[in-house]
This record gives C-alpha cells, structure tokens and sequence, in this order.
C-alpha cells in the first residue's frame, strides 16, 4: 500500500501557476508534499536543476539531445534513489516551450495511433517524444524501473477527449490505473480528493 | 482560313484563368465560411467554369457581368464543338481531413448534365469513391476509357486508352440496375456492392481485362477485386448513365488526375461518344482542367494562409496584451482569489493577521488596480494601432501623429513590485531548500529586499503610456526572472529578516541629438545579473535588427516563424521569454518612426503627411554591458522644420 502520509508526494511541474494551483488545492489537507523545484548553481530554478542536483551533481548541464534525452541521461547515470523517499511522483508531461509544441502535436491523435505509438518501441516518432518531451522521459525510465514509487499523470494535455494521447499513456504506462490521469485543472477535484483518500488509508491522519 | 477544332481550345486556358479572377475574386468573407457552405458557394463559380449558365453568381459590376456571361458562353461551345457532353471537376478541398469522402468536391456541368442533374448529382452523393484513378493515378497525364459495343476489328488501343466491350462492361451495368432495383433505399454505394452482385467468373474476367492498364496508370499494384473497384469508381457516371438507359454506347471518357508536385489535388473527367475527339483534343483539355484545378487549389490554400496568419499574426500590441496578461495576470488570478478566501474566512473565524493579512490584501489590491488601467489605457491603443475595418476616420491612414506620453515610475514599481510580492516570488519558496523565505517574500516590499530597482524616467516617450508600461513590465519581469539568486538565498536562509539587496534593475530615460539635429529619447533597463552570452546575443540583436529594416519592416508573425527553428537565439534566460518580450518591443518600437513631409501648397497637413517617407524607427537591442544586462530602446522624437521637408514623429499603423 502507497505510504502517503509517511513520504509525501513529491510533484514534478514546471509551471509557476500550476504549482500555486497545487498548493492551494493541497493546503488545508493533510497530504504532504513537495515540488520538484530547485535553484540552479548559477541559472534561475526549475525542474531539472532539481533532478540534477538530487540526482547526478556533476553531470554537465547540456541539451543537445532534447531535454526528455538529459533527464534520462541523468537518471542513468545518477543516483535516483531520492525518488523512492516518495510515495507517489505526480508528473507533468512537458516541461519547456519546445515539449509544449510537441504535446500541442500529439493531442489530437487517434485511438488506433496511440495504442500503436504505445507499443512501437523502434517508432521514429514515439523516440522524439521520449527525447524531447521531459515528463514521458520519466515515466519511461519507470517503466523500466519497476521498484520507483507509482507515477500519475497531470497534464492540460489529457483532457477526456484527447482519447488517443490518453491511450498511448495508459497503454505504453499501464502501470498507471485510468483514473491517475488527470486533467489539469478541469480534474482538479477528483485529484485532490484521489490525494486526501489516498493519504487516510493507513489512517495516518 | 478556319481554325480547326483543336486550334479552338488553344484559347480555353487564358479563358477560364480570366473567369476564375472574376468569380473567385468576389469571394471575400465567403472563404471564411464553414468548410460545408464554403464548397457548396465553390459549386456553382465552378459548373460556371465548365460552361454552366448560373446567372445569380456573377459579378455585380455591369461589364463584369458581360464579360463572365461572354466567357462562359464561349467555354461551353468549346466543349460542345469538341464533342463533350458532360464534364465533371473532381476537386480536393484542403479543408477537410484527407481520407474524407467529404473532402471531394464534384462538380458537372454540360448537355447531359441539364438533361439528367439528378441522376449525376445522386451518383456523387451516393456512391464512396476512394479506388478512383483520382485518388491512386500514378502520372499527371490523361486516360481514356471506352465502352464499346462489340468487337469490331480496330488497331491496338494506344497505353492510354483502356477499352471495354459490351461483354466486359455488360454484368458490372448489370449489377447497377440490380442494386438499384433492390437497394434504391440505401444512402451509400460502394464498388464492393456491385462486385458482389457479379459472377465470380465476370469479376475474374474484367480484373484480367483492367489489370495491366491499372499497373501502369495507377501507383499501387492492385490485386483482383480492386481492379474491378477501380473501374467501377472511376467510371461511375458512365455506368451509372449506362445503367439507367440515359445513355448508349458507344462511349468515351477522358480521365485527367491534376498533381501539385506530388500531391494529387483533383481531377477531370470528360465524356463523349467519340473516343477520338477526346483523344485528338486531351492535351488542350490536360491544361484547361490543371489551371482551373490548381486555380482553386492556390485561391483556396492561399485564402486559408491568410486566415491562419490572420490568427497567428495579431498586432503586436495584442500580442503583448496577451502575452503579459497571460503571464502575470489572467492565471495567477485564480489564485489570488483563493488568497482573498483565505483570508475571508480566516476574518470569518476571527483568526486573521492584521499585518501580514492587510499587507496581502494591499498587493492584490495594488496589483488588480494596476492591470485593470493597462486594460483600459490598451484597449483603445489597440483600435489605433492596427489597420482593422473598424477604424472609422482613421480608416486608410498609415501614419498618425505620436501622442506624448508620461511613464509614471511610482504606478510602474508598484506594478513589478506587486507582480514579484504576488507570483514571481513562488519560484524561491516552491525550493523546499528556501521555505524560510515563505513569510517574508509575500508583502509588497519584498521585491526590495532582494533587488534595488531604480526607475529615473523624466522624458516623456512617443506611443501610448500604457503600452510602454506593459512592455517595461514584461522586460522587468524577465530581468528578475533571470537573477542567479541561489547563492544570495544560501547566504540569507537563517535569517532571512537581514537580507539586502546585492542585485539592482534600474531603468533610465534621456534625450539627446543626432547629427542632423533630430532628437532621440534613449531608454535603458540595467541590472547586474548574468549578461546574454556574447553568441545569444549578437543572434538576438540580428534578430531585433530586423525590424527596422528598410520601408516596410517584416511582421512580427513573420519574424517568431523565422525564428522557430531554433527557438534558442531567442535566449536561455527565463526560458524562451526573454528574448521572445524583446522581440515584441522591437515590434512596437520600429512602429514609432520619424517622418520626413515635403508639405505642398494647397495639399492638407494629414494629407501629406500620408504620403511622407519613413527617415528612421525606434528600435532596441541589448549592449555589450560587461558584467550587466543592458538593453538600449532608441526611439526619435519631436519635429523638425528644414530645407529638405519637416520630419514629424508618427505611429505607423500596419
């Protein structure tokens, strides 16, 4: 069973009005939690300057690969135990103006096309979003780290009528139950009321 | 001496380019149509083309109208004398997803047509066409397909002409009038319905008879039934006519897929008795149906570019209203109603803090007030700004006189100060490592306790107060966004009651004269964060150059659509937002441009003014400030009298 209360969520959103969305939603309930949100060294904060700093200090910070091919870099060749002091990891599926664009792309495709997107690992496409795309880098890094604390998806990018975007992350992450993706904010309360469930069954509150 | 037939269709092409000016050219707002009325309004201009007499759609202007009905006259005797009764225009509409049968727009026109419309039109809007030669042919070059009686002795058909006998076509007719007989209720018809009410042995047969024609017209290798598919949809007229006793054979019909490059955009068909009319006249006809094919295609493609960068482009002005209001406004506002609630009921329960509650309360305060006078001071720039219709007596002029403007420092520092207290500051204290700050960076002051910002602005600017206000917001906004605070907030973590200031934005005005006398305000916004790398910014500056370039500097739209492919130059500060909000001011300011008039006697001030000659823009680019961020605005000012006309400064309105 999720640990919630004892570990916290932990949320990974770039999105300066998002996170204050998180934090009014969650103040006033007993769901710990935190935001993956770190100063940089020299440069203004963000998501990845927390992966990097928790993750892998020394790595250098370059792109040239796609942001979502860095975070895997870095997850592979860092220490990513920080994340399993979580309980659960709630990600936001892109994280800069370029993800953006992409996601922008795929919201419309098909049901037939997601669920073939979700299992064409040799798809041309599927490997752009993967190194572009910051969140779906993560959530494929948890596919093939099983032990990982559980990841819910939320995104303004999978409203219910995004049916195919839907499919391919249900489908490729499947680990994920249908009802831990959420969309941003149109889901909010169903979120926050999955959170506060989830955080009293081990009637820790 | 007489011109022969063929000599005749040399003219068609110049004919029907001249028709479509004059029926597409009246379509305006009508493009704009929902995709469903915009086709049904492209019906009628296109049986016009074909020689369609439709007198409801021609153009008002009286010797417009004679001309039209002249050329329409002429197209159908053309094809009348070539022997064609019935021409049909299959066009593809860009409108419509491409596997939609929807997306086809098929049109006839001629003898057979007026006598039997509804036997035609119910054919398309029957029958799926998705094997037809239109959609797989594999060259742009024509195909004829006759029906022939019997097998009379004639020379080998040329590799552009599949012929069919009544033994080869017969059972396919036949199966149409048994599907018609028995399924007359049903709303659509497929090939594969009349396959199955063929025999095995006469599908076997036509398949051998059209397979090899098919592989070398069309682009994909079809095997058995679809061979016989392919027939039956790209000549469902025919059999459809043949089926219901309309026509006899022998007849004909010319088959002519239209390429753009290697995308198929429609096609032609033409029918006939006479295979060797067609065949004598198939290249002038190839012609007459690419130019109106590809007229379509351009007018439509290009009406639905105009549209989109309609939607993309905006005025720059609305553009920054949007951006900005976006970004400091429209979204935190749901929070800061949250903010206000909280505080309610905190009241409610009598648990408040007057201090930090009011302090709260005064931010939101300030900050609302502040965005609802930039609403208000922008709105009616916008109207100004921009060649909209709505524009009154302004309407039709380039150039207006520059309104003086005051930047109000106190209602600017309240603003990036509330801005900061109120939304900025989260981006410290959602680092878990710096919650501590969480108490003292949501009062007012608490931009102050990190950076000194020092506004001096005394000279008054060309342009609209408000839109100054907007884009120096934005630009400080950016700056801030930009301080590499980590090792400040290390320092102050314990304690962060003792924090001061080690970082300043300051923003300066003065005027000074050029060479040639004319005057100048130079603005500059300064702060002593991490300067643009040298490579970032000698591309942003090329990229700010732009604007004022030459006498008509590219748009906004154009510039962002340059620059998309390597979103990079736009900078690395505050993601793609720093340079993206310079751009933007560049945009406004190279609108703010001295010029030269040469008044003439007898010719009103505004009217000469209209016709001035642009001597210089404002502009910005971002200096070489050693350990500082520097961006300098240069924008002219004032007026001048000399021997070689009086400059004013003006807003161009583009």
């Amino acid at each position: 069973m999720m640990d919630l209360q004892s570990r916290g969520v932990l949320i990974v959103e770039d999105s300066r009005a998002d996170r204050a969305r998180f934090r009014r939603l969650l103040s006033g309930t007993n769901v710990p939690f935190e935001f993956a949100w770190s100063w940089d060294e020299s440069y203004a904060p963000g998501v990845m300057p927390w992966f990097r700093r928790h993750l892998a200090p020394t790595v250098p910070r370059t792109y040239n690969n796609g942001a979502g091919a860095y975070l895997l870099h870095l997850l592979e060749n860092g220490d990513a135990t920080v994340l399993n002091q979580y309980a659960l990891i709630v990600v936001d599926l892109a994280w800069s103006n370029s993800s953006e664009a992409m996601m922008r792309e795929e919201q419309g495709m098909t049901v037939q096309r997601g669920r073939a997107l979700a299992k064409g690992n040799s798809d041309t496409r599927l490997q752009q979003l993967i190194a572009a795309v910051e969140g779906l880098a993560l959530l494929e890094w948890r596919l093939r780290q099983k032990a990982l604390p559980p990841m819910w998806v939320t995104s303004a990018y999978v409203p219910a009528g995004a049916e195919g975007l839907r499919e391919f992350l249900l489908v490729r992450y499947g680990v994920m139950p249908e009802e831990a993706l959420f969309h941003k904010w149109m889901d909010e309360e169903p979120l926050r009321a999955d959170l506060i469930r989830l955080s009293e069954q081990r009637g820790m509150v | 001496m007489r011109k022969s037939i063929t000599e005749h269709l040399d003219e068609l092409p110049a004919l029907v380019w001249s028709l479509c000016d004059l029926l597409f050219g009246q379509l305006r707002t009508d493009f704009h149509a929902p995709a469903a009325q915009y086709l049904e309004l492209s019906k009628t201009r296109i049986r016009a083309l074909l020689g369609h007499d439709t007198a409801k759609l021609l153009p008002r202007d009286e010797d417009a109208q004679t001309s039209a009905e002249n050329s329409i006259r002429r197209i159908q005797e053309l094809l009348r004398i070539t022997g064609i009764d019935l021409a049909v225009a299959h066009l593809r509409s860009r409108r419509v997803p491409e596997q939609s049968h929807a997306g086809w727009l098929r049109v006839a026109a001629g003898a057979l047509y007026d006598a039997h419309p509804s036997v035609i039109d119910g054919t398309f809007s029957r029958w799926r066409l998705l094997q037809s030669a239109f959609e797989k042919a594999k060259q742009p070059r024509g195909m004829i397909v006759q029906f022939l009686n019997d097998e009379t002795a004639r020379s080998a058909p040329a590799d552009r002409e599949l012929v069919l006998y009544r033994s080869d076509w017969e059972p396919i007719v036949d199966a149409f009038r048994l599907l018609d007989a028995h399924d007359s209720s049903r709303h659509q018809f497929d090939a594969a319905d009349v396959i199955h009410r063929m025999t095995p042995i006469a599908v076997d047969r036509i398949s051998h008879r059209v397979g090899r024609f098919w592989s070398t017209h069309l682009d994909s290798r079809l095997e058995e039934d679809a061979n016989v598919a392919a027939l039956i949809e790209s000549t469902v007229v025919t059999l459809n006519l043949l089926a219901s006793d309309k026509v006899f054979a022998p007849r004909a019909v010319l088959l002519i897929p239209v390429f753009v490059g290697h995308e198929r955009v429609g096609g032609f068909s033409f029918f006939s008795t006479s295979a060797s009319s067609l065949d004598a006249n198939a290249s002038r006809l190839e012609v007459f149906a690419r130019v109106l094919a590809l007229y379509f295609a351009t007018r439509e493609a290009q009406e639905l570019e105009v549209q989109s960068r309609l939607l993309e482009q905006l005025t720059p002005v609305t553009h920054l209203f949007i951006h900005t209001f976006n970004k400091a406004f429209t979204t935190p506002v749901l929070n800061l109603a949250d903010d206000v609630a909280a505080i309610a009921t905190r009241v409610a329960d009598g648990d408040t803090d007057a201090t930090s509650d009011g302090d709260r309360l005064e931010a939101i305060s300030i900050f609302l007030k502040a965005f609802a006078r930039r609403w208000a001071g922008t709105f009616p720039a916008l109207q100004f700004m921009s060649t909209g219709e709505l524009d009154g007596h302004i309407a039709g002029r380039r150039f207006l006189n520059a309104p003086s403007s005051v930047i109000d420092t106190n209602d600017l520092a309240e603003h990036i100060r509330a801005v900061f207290a109120l939304y900025l500051s989260s981006d410290i204290t959602d680092d878990s490592a710096f919650s501590s700050y969480a108490d003292s960076l949501t009062r007012m002051d608490a931009l102050d306790l990190l950076v000194d910002l020092r506004l001096d602005l005394p000279e008054t600017v060309p342009g609209y107060a408000d839109i100054w206000l907007l884009h120096l917001l934005n630009l400080a906004q950016n700056a801030i966004e930009a301080l590499p605070l980590r090792q400040v907030l290390e320092k102050y973590r314990d304690h962060p009651a003792l924090m001061t200031p080690e970082y300043f934005l300051r923003m300066t005005t003065e005027r000074y004269e050029d060479e040639a006398g004319h005057a100048w305000i130079r603005l500059e916004v300064a702060n002593n964060g991490i300067p643009f790398p040298t490579d970032i910014r000698s591309d942003l500056n090329s990229l700010l150059a732009r604007f004022n370039v030459g006498p008509a500097p590219p748009t906004l739209w154009e510039v962002q659509m340059a620059n998309r492919a390597n979103p990079q130059r736009y900078s690395t500060k505050s993601g793609e937002s720093y340079g993206s909000g310079l751009t933007m001011f560049a945009d406004y300011l190279s609108r703010i441009c001295r010029v030269r008039i040469r008044p003439e006697p007898d010719v009103p001030a505004e009217e000469a003014l209209q016709s001035g000659e642009v001597v210089s823009r404002g502009s910005l680019r971002i200096v070489d400030g050693g350990v500082e961020t520097r961006i300098e605005v240069n924008v002219p000012t004032g007026r001048t009298v000399g021997m070689d006309g009086d400059t004013v400064t003006c807003l161009e309105r583009r």
